[in-house]
Parts: C-alpha cells; structure tokens; sequence
C-alpha cells in the first residue's frame, strides 16, 4: 500500500479515537462502586463458583520492571524476598490501617468485590493511586468449621501472583498470563479447622491487573463450606 | 482358509515362552489376573500382564479359530472342524465350558464339546471360524463361515450355548468373523483376501454395522456386505503382514483394544505373531490405532491445548528486538530453534516441577518417550520411560500424588509409564505405580497450566492428553 494512504489512514483513525474520547468525558468514567462495596460484620461466603471476593488489600507499592514477561520464577522469588512493610507475612490488616512502604504510609480496605474477580488497577484508580508497574498486596480470613482436607486453591491473575495459605507459598503464577479462571492450581491442601490466612501479592506491568482465586476439590468442584472474613474497625 | 492350515499349526501350539506365535487367535479374555488366547490346532497362548505372551494354554479339540467369552462366572470357548465325512465343505462349530482358562487351577476342566452350527457340505456355507458376541440384552449370537459362500449369525442360548431359531446369512466371501456392539449398532468384522501365505498374504479386516444383529450389515458406502462391502479397518503395517480375526478387548470405559493376528512377521521370520493395538471410534466406526513408537513428543493437554514443560525460568531467545514494523528491513534469515545447550545451564541441578505451558517448541517442553521392554507392560503395551530431550531427567510419580522430575532414571515403577491411545486418539498416561499408594492414578491437568496425578475420568478432558511428534 503507498505509504501515504498508510499515513491518511493513521491520521483518519487518530482523529476518530480522538473524538470518542471527547464524547465520552468525565461521566463514563468507571466508578469505583461498579466493582466493589465495603466488606461488612458479617462474614462472606464464597460465591456459588467458589470464588473469593472479600478481600483487604494494600494501596499498590511502584514496583520497577518493564514487560510482565519479565515475572518468571526467578524474579518473583526475589521480589517476595524484599521486605515492603513490617510484618508484611504475618500482619492481619485491619480495614483503615497503615503499612509505611519507604516513607510513604499506604491504607489497607476491606473490600467485597462486586466481581468473580478482583480489580486491582479499579482499586488503585479509586483510590487516587498509579496502577501500572505495581505490586498489589492482599489478605484474607478463612474459618472453618472442620478440617477441608484434599482440596486446591486455583486462580488466575494478570499477571503474575505469589499466594500464601497459613505462611506457606502453595501457588505461583509465573510470566505475561491473563485472567483465566482455574489456569494454575497449588497441590493438595488442608483448609484447618479454625482460622486460616489466604495471603498474597500481584505484580503487573502494563494494563489491566486482575486476579481470581478459589478452592476446588478432588473432583475439581468448587469448595464453598467456609466462611469469609476481614478486620475491621469497631463502629 | 483357516481349514487349509490346521495341521500345519501343531508348529504353533509349541511355540516358544514369549514368543506371541498363533495363528487365527481368539479374542482376548482375561481370567483372574492373566490374559489368554486360543489358536488354531489346539492349544493357546497365556500372559500374565498383556504384553509377553508364552504358549500354555490349554484347548482341547483341536480344529480352526477358536473364539473365547466370558459368561457370568464361566468361560465359553468355541471351535471348528473341517472336511467332517470326507465332505470338504462339512463343518461343525462345537461349545464347551470352562470355570476356568487357567490350566494350573484345580477348577480348570472343559465341559464336553456340542455341536452347535455348522454347513453340510453342499450348501454355500463352509461353517468354521466362529464369533461370539454378547449383545446389550444379554443375547448370545455366533457368526460363522468362510470365503466358500456366506457368512451366517444364529442367536445362542447363554445357558447352554446351544443354537435358537435359524441362522441369517449376513455377509459374502469373508471369513473370521466376529461381532460386536455399541451405541446402538451392531458391527460385524471379518476378513477379506489370501490367508495363511505368510508374508504374501492379503489378509485385511474389514467391518460393517447394522442396527440388528441378523443385518442386514452395510458399509459406509451403503454397500451391503452380503454384497461384499466392507470398510477396511486394517490390512498392515510397516514389517508386518496380514491383519486378521478380529477381537475385541474393553480396558475400561474410554479405552478399547483389538486383538489379531498379522499373517506374517517380517521381523520375526515372517511368522503369524499375536497382535493388540488400540481401537478407537470415529463418527460411528471403529478405527484402528497404531502401536506406539518411540521418539520425541510435546506432551499436550487436551484440556488446554498447552504443552507439559520442567517450570523453570523462561529463557528469552535473543534475536534482537522484533515485533510490530521494527527493523522490517533488513535480510531476512532462517533462525536457529532455542537448543538446549542454551538454557540448561540456568536450570537447578535436582529435582524441576512441572507445569503446563503454551507451546513454544522449547528444550524444556520436549519429551522422550521410551519403552522399557525389560520392565514389563500391560495389555498391547511395553512400559515407558519418560525423559527431557536430551537429558536423562525423567518423570516421576510422587508419594504425595503429584509429579515432579529427578535428573535421573533408575528404573523405579513410578518412572514408568503406561501409556493407552483412548477411543477418541487421545492418550491416558498412567505411572505404573505411585508410592504410597494401591490407587490406579493418571497424569491429569487440574488447572490449565497445572499437571497432577488424579483418577481417570474417561468424559473428561482433563484426563487425555496429545502425543505430538517432533
């Protein structure tokens, strides 16, 4: 093709972006309430497919790297060896307080997403914060009313994940992947009688960041016998 | 014809231990844990896992192409003879019953031959070479005859094996036929072309199927096999001659094998050797699988479509910066795969995870599927080994129910693998044994990019697994 109708049709479909972007102001913006609603008392369950959608996330820590092809193995197990705040691996966040990451102090929020999945860059954005190149930290509270033997967290995310039950890492998301429901599972696990702890962070680069999370059984069900829980401040 | 060769075979029954030499075999039947076979001229073969077989069985009567079934807690085994009264064409197919096909038990012992089909002589029928089949119902029918005229299906009292109503010709100029069911349709097998000439052979089995049991049995050209249609199932293959005598073997739900013998053996002196192989279902026909061949593979999912892979670090390959319109100028050059001397190096030196990825063609998705011919097999199988291209890191089942690699093969069950082509042409890959554990467990995909050991559910795609070649 003559690389001046190349150049017109640029131009063309420049113009066109720029008048849709125009036309949709303000007012199209995504709202926050689209995709999440305070966590409440009372606990959650998992949705009818087993997802978890309440969650107490961090405001996003910058994290530097340039394409999510850069997320293999060996990057993220240097990325969750670096110390980000204190007691980043055993802290249960109440809703409202603080991690000082450098010298800045960062909110945790009890969220119930309005979605089988979480929105991270919808989070950052509602919160006034950067959401590309950003580790997203995030906690959960699971209790049980007897041992759930057997079962696996499965997920997906974009792009890569690192997730802990009870101070133990049982799935890794390595590389550019995209939200695809049950793309990675860990081995095995017990859901323990009692309190568990569901913990984790997501590093994206650019565009959207996203995760889903839930337990399946050796069948490959979803697991749903648990209840869902954050910290909160007395009211 | 099998009647030609009957003397001949006295050579067969005394056939070497594991040497699977038969001719005209009947369909596989297993009898408390071991697998047996019957020939023609007496006698059979015996196998204690399916793969190596030996002579020992035991058949009384001698004659052609026995076939063998087992109902309820008995065996029924039938036979032919030939040439009866000096007739050529004369022929009797006897039943007899057995508790047993295990020569060494104390309940083994054949009930008294009866006389339950045949042809006089003079009709176009020659009435050898029978079939049985067990239909849905529970309905018996024997199939029987040779090239001389028809082939005919009577129904069989199950109880006595005794003939019920008249026989229904069914199919011209065929012989070895056998029977079977499914979805609905009956098929019927059997042979055309020269038999018992070795290597010259011709022999090819063929099928067609009906909605009935009596027929009429067309092709899937509509040609009726009464009118000698027939859909070829198999002929040959490489260094192997004269596919013949069908039978059918059901593993489990989603993995069916067949039995049969080639003519002739061009590896094996050109004898007539057993053969199983894998038989799958295509649009309402039965299609016949090929053995299994040693070689490179990418291990894909079928639930994905992704490839099994060591998890390891991506190692990008370094061929300068390309992608949308950038440095679309220059000459443009065949690049070289990513070789494994490449990467290995960042890879740890003890035991890699697995996972599953897309297919990119690299040193860490590529397998090396060997039989182990010493440590044994299965049911139309040798055990495998399943190693890196490359490299002797192998795929091991683990005592937690997962599998991981270690950097060396040492023989270890659970470093074999029995690997069955299903009836769709996937494949279930199965450890011989997984530590810990009497469980039968299978390599599954429980997420897209996560592989596990599980049970095997036939229905489901994460179960089945593709084979590709390099």
């Amino acid at each position: 093709m003559n690389r001046w109708v190349i150049k017109a049709l640029y131009l063309f479909t420049a113009c066109l972006l720029s008048l849709q972007a125009f036309a949709a102001g303000e007012g199209d913006k995504a709202q926050f309430s689209d995709y999440y609603t305070p966590a409440t008392a009372s606990p959650a369950t998992p949705d009818v497919e087993g997802f978890i959608r309440r969650w107490t996330i961090l405001e996003p820590i910058a994290k530097t790297f340039s394409s999510n092809s850069m997320l293999t193995d060996n990057f993220l197990s240097e990325a969750m060896a670096e110390t980000y705040f204190k007691d980043q691996y055993t802290v249960i966040p109440v809703d409202g307080s603080k991690a000082k990451v450098g010298k800045t102090n960062l909110v945790w929020h009890s969220l119930d997403s309005k979605l089988f999945f979480v929105n991270l860059l919808r989070f950052a954005e509602g919160y006034g914060k950067e959401y590309f190149q950003q580790m997203y930290w995030a906690v959960t509270i699971i209790d049980c009313e007897e041992d759930i033997e057997n079962v696996r967290l499965a997920g997906g995310a974009n792009s890569g994940a690192v997730w802990y039950l009870n101070d133990k890492e049982i799935l890794r998301l390595t590389n550019d992947r995209d939200l695809i429901v049950d793309d990675c599972a860990s081995q095995r696990v017990t859901l323990k009688k009692g309190r568990n702890i569901l913990r984790g962070a997501v590093l994206n680069g650019q565009g959207m960041a996203t995760f889903c999370l839930r337990f399946l059984d050796e069948q490959g069900e979803p697991v749903t016998g648990y209840t869902i829980s954050s910290l909160l401040k007395k009211r | 014809m099998a009647t030609a060769i009957a003397a001949m075979m006295t050579i067969a029954a005394s056939a070497q231990i594991g040497s699977p030499y038969i001719h005209d075999p009947s369909t596989v039947v297993e009898c408390d844990g071991k697998y047996y076979t019957f020939g023609t001229g007496g006698g059979g073969l015996i196998s204690e896992d399916g793969w190596n077989w030996h002579s020992g069985g035991v058949r009384p009567g001698g004659g052609v192409a026995p076939d063998a079934i087992k109902i309820g807690d008995r065996y029924l085994v039938v036979y032919s003879t030939g040439g009866v009264q000096g007739v050529r064409y004369g022929s009797h197919v006897y039943a007899m019953w057995n508790k047993t096909l295990d020569p060494e038990s104390p309940d083994f012992g054949y009930t008294d031959p009866i006389d339950i089909a045949g042809s006089n002589g003079y009709e176009d029928c020659d009435g050898i070479d029978p079939g049985l089949m067990m239909g849905p119902d529970g309905r018996l029918w024997l199939v029987y005859g040779t090239y001389f005229g028809y082939l005919r299906v009577v129904e069989l009292d199950p109880a006595t094996a005794r003939a019920i109503g008249d026989p229904v010709n069914v199919a011209l100029s065929c012989e070895a036929g056998e029977m079977m069911y499914k979805d609905g349709w009956y098929y019927l097998l059997a042979t055309h072309g020269t038999c018992c000439s070795g290597v010259n052979s011709t022999y090819e089995i063929i099928v067609g199927r009906s909605k009935y049991p009596t027929g009429p049995y067309y092709d899937n050209l509509g040609r009726d096999m009464i009118h000698g249609g027939g859909r070829l199932l198999l002929a040959s293959e490489p260094r192997r001659i004269g596919a013949g005598h069908f039978g059918r073997f059901i593993v489990g739900d989603g993995i069916e094998k067949f039995s049969f013998h080639f003519e002739g053996d061009l590896d094996r002196s050109g004898r007539s050797v057993l053969a199983i192989r894998p038989l799958m279902w295509k649009d309402g026909w039965p299609v016949a699988g090929k053995p299994f061949e040693n070689g490179e593979y990418s291990i894909v999912s079928e639930r994905r479509g992704y490839s099994l892979e060591l998890a390891v670090n991506n190692v990008p390959m370094n061929t300068g910066a390309r992608g949308l319109s950038r440095n679309a100028d220059g000459p443009v050059v065949a690049l070289e795969d990513q070789k494994l001397s490449d990467v290995i190096g960042t890879w740890p030196e003890g035991n890699i995870d697995l996972r599953i990825g897309p297919e990119l063609f690299r040193p860490h998705q590529a397998w090396v599927i060997t039989e182990v011919p010493e440590a044994g097999g299965y049911i139309g199988g040798a055990y495998c080994k399943i190693t890196l291209a490359g490299t002797d890191r192998t795929l091991t089942a683990t005592a937690d129910r997962e599998i991981t690699t270690v950097p060396e093969f040492t023989g270890a069950p659970e470093q074999l693998w029995r690997i069955d082509q299903l009836t769709d042409g996937t494949y279930r890959i199965m450890p011989k044994l997984v530590p810990g554990t009497d469980q039968e467990l299978v390599l599954i995909s429980v997420a897209d990019s996560t592989p596990s050991l599980g049970v095997f559910d036939p229905d489901s795609d994460n179960s089945k697994w593709n084979l590709n070649k390099h």
